[in-house]
């Protein structure tokens, strides 16, 4: 089964998918399952650990269940000034 | 006795005038010119009762010794002399002098003139009419020209007089500041950590809203790369210290800032200082060590912090109440990444208005803390693209698994940064016999690079909490290769030692040195 989810990246991440946002249909049934076959596909250099995880406004937990239509913000820090 | 060349100085008491003029006795001199400016008892047909004078003192005095050199070379007189006053002043006081001797007439005649016209354009001086009504308003005195408005006192009054209340007339009139948010802004005091991208607008924007007193934490001096986005400064200032440069342009934009300079960088030493002494602290600095230390800062000294951070186009906000549900960065991201793996300013670009439009919210923050106004930053993380304007606030909470605000800390004080230079090459040392020399080789390593005179501390028995000497001399760590002196010295120095060096290379480096140095 798979389900409909909106992503958006943030900065350096932005950068390795080469994207602001898509929308994708998914297997992965938690936020890490998903961060990390993407990470495979587009080669993002930072592990889950260096990442947060927003979903729908709210920052999660890395374990937190996919579901339809989640909009799923990946934020790297950035330090720039 | 010989006068001296050329002296600057600010006094705070009566000037006395005749030793003044002694003091520029010169037995090659034919010729003394001098001038005095005083106050007068009207300005601008008000009666003037007397002036209190608010100079901005490293600036004048760089600034007025500045002037005297030029004088001293385009009219080659053998001494110049010029005192401003600071401080009250009542009617017929002399505000300034200025005195200069030389072979002849003419060059006393023209350096005095250009002294006295270029001090009261360039010198950051502002004084205080005291009307005879009771009334009082700041003067700026750095005005252009030399013309009809001269005030008599060597200063020139051609912009008009300002009053403190008229600077926020627009603001006040908003039912959320009114007088009383205004007084409020006046007494905060404001701290900002990087005078750069972020710093810029922020500080402009709190020197224009009133904040009473604004410090300016940057130790770094003005490149022309920075111009682009870094907009407190001028083309002019490049190479120039950025905080005397940012304090510069503040006072002008708003004389009744008290500007407070901070030009060393922040480090666990000095930030408890520097947070017991504001009310609020905005991180606009650009890199992940300081930034977390300011985060840890405002945590362990509870205090109020704004952080922003850009990257490209795309930037993010936050503010950490100490007293907040919302956590701080550690929440977030508990550990900083290593420098490098996310990008900084230097190495993938930046448009100049991106850290301009989050320098200004942090502005927007400070102002809303200060004012108690809702809406403030500290339960969410703002992300922003500048070219889409997509924007979330992203809800955050405090993590109970937070090295600093949870359950269980790890982080209890501030990071000790370590100097970066503590490691030495055999050829920076100029005379090695200043050093006590430790090597810290295993007893069956000896043999490949003799060190007879060294103390011997095997690493195997290293433990910086006993070290076998003294502070009395720099220590200079040797291992086989570096490796080994380079972890000790940094758990010496981790230990509050700061004469600890490591050699690169180890003991045949030091051997090679020493020979080099001996031919």
């Amino acid at each position: 089964m798979t389900l409909p989810v909106r992503l958006e990246y943030f900065a350096l991440l932005r950068e390795q998918r080469g994207l602001a946002a898509e929308t994708i249909d998914t297997a992965a049934p938690t936020a890490r399952d998903l961060y990390r076959e993407l990470a495979a596909a587009h080669g993002f250099t930072l592990g889950v650990e260096r990442v947060r995880v927003a979903i729908n406004n709210e920052f999660a937990s890395w374990d937190r269940a996919l579901a339809a239509n989640d909009t799923v913000v990946f934020i790297p820090p950035v330090s720039g000034g | 006795m010989t006068p001296p060349i050329s002296k600057f100085e600010l006094s705070g008491d009566t000037l006395d005038i005749a030793a003044l003029a002694r003091s520029l006795t010169h037995r090659a001199s034919g010729a003394f010119a001098s001038f005095e400016g005083w106050v007068r008892d009207h300005n601008d047909g008000r009666q003037v009762d007397g002036l209190d004078y608010e100079i901005f003192a490293p600036l004048a005095l760089a600034e007025g010794e500045k002037i005297l050199e030029e004088a001293r070379a385009k009219y080659a007189v053998n001494a110049i002399r010029a005192v401003h006053r600071h401080g009250m002043l009542v009617i017929g006081d002399a505000a300034v002098w200025v005195g200069v001797v030389s072979a002849h007439r003419d060059e006393a005649f023209r350096a005095c003139r250009y002294v006295i016209d270029e001090i009261k354009h360039r010198l950051p001086i502002w004084k205080k009419e005291h009307y005879r009504d009771g009334k009082a308003e700041w003067v700026n005195c750095q005005h252009q020209g030399t013309g009809h408005a001269d005030h008599g006192d060597g200063h020139s009054h051609q912009a008009p007089s300002i009053a403190e209340p008229d600077f926020y007339a627009r603001q006040i009139r908003l039912p959320e500041v009114g007088t009383e948010g205004q007084a409020k802004l006046k007494a905060a005091k404001v701290l900002i950590v990087g005078a750069g991208g972020l710093g810029s607008p922020a500080a402009l924007m709190l020197a224009a809203a009133g904040v009473g007193t604004i410090g300016i934490a940057e130790f770094d001096r003005l490149e022309a790369s920075n111009l682009h986005r870094q907009i407190l400064y001028a083309a002019a200032d490049i190479g120039q210290p950025k905080a005397a440069m940012a304090a510069k342009r503040l006072t002008a934009l708003n004389p009744f800032v008290d500007v407070k300079l901070h030009d060393g960088k922040v480090d666990a030493l000095n930030l408890p200082g520097l947070f017991a002494a504001y009310d609020v602290v905005l991180d606009c600095t650009d890199n992940f060590r300081t930034k977390y230390l300011l985060a840890d800062a405002a945590i362990l000294f509870g205090k109020p912090l704004v952080q922003a951070s850009i990257h490209r186009f795309e930037g993010q906000l936050l503010t950490i109440d100490p007293d907040s549900p919302g956590g701080c960065l550690r929440c977030l991201w508990p550990e900083p990444p290593p420098e490098g793996t996310v990008g900084n300013c230097a190495e993938v670009g930046v448009l100049g208005v991106t850290p301009g439009l989050f320098g200004t919210l942090q502005a927007s923050e400070a102002l809303k803390i200060i004012l108690g106004l809702p809406g403030m930053l500290d339960r969410h993380l703002l992300i922003m693209d500048a070219l889409s304007l997509d924007t979330r606030k992203i809800a955050r909470r405090k993590d109970v698994d937070c090295p600093l605000c949870g359950a269980h800390r790890s982080v209890h004080a501030l990071a000790v940064q370590i100097d970066n230079d503590f490691e030495i090459e055999a050829a920076e040392i100029d005379d090695l016999s200043l050093y006590r020399i430790v090597d810290l080789r295993e007893p069956h390593e000896w043999a490949d690079a003799p060190l007879p005179d060294a103390q011997k501390w095997p690493f195997t028995t290293f433990n910086p909490d006993a070290p076998p000497f003294d502070a009395s001399r720099p220590v200079l760590f040797v291992c086989a290769k570096g490796g080994r002196s380079r972890n000790a010295a940094e758990q010496m120095r981790l230990k509050g030692w700061r004469d600890v060096f490591s050699l690169i290379g180890g003991a045949s480096a030091l051997l090679h040195g020493h020979r080099q140095a001996a031919e």
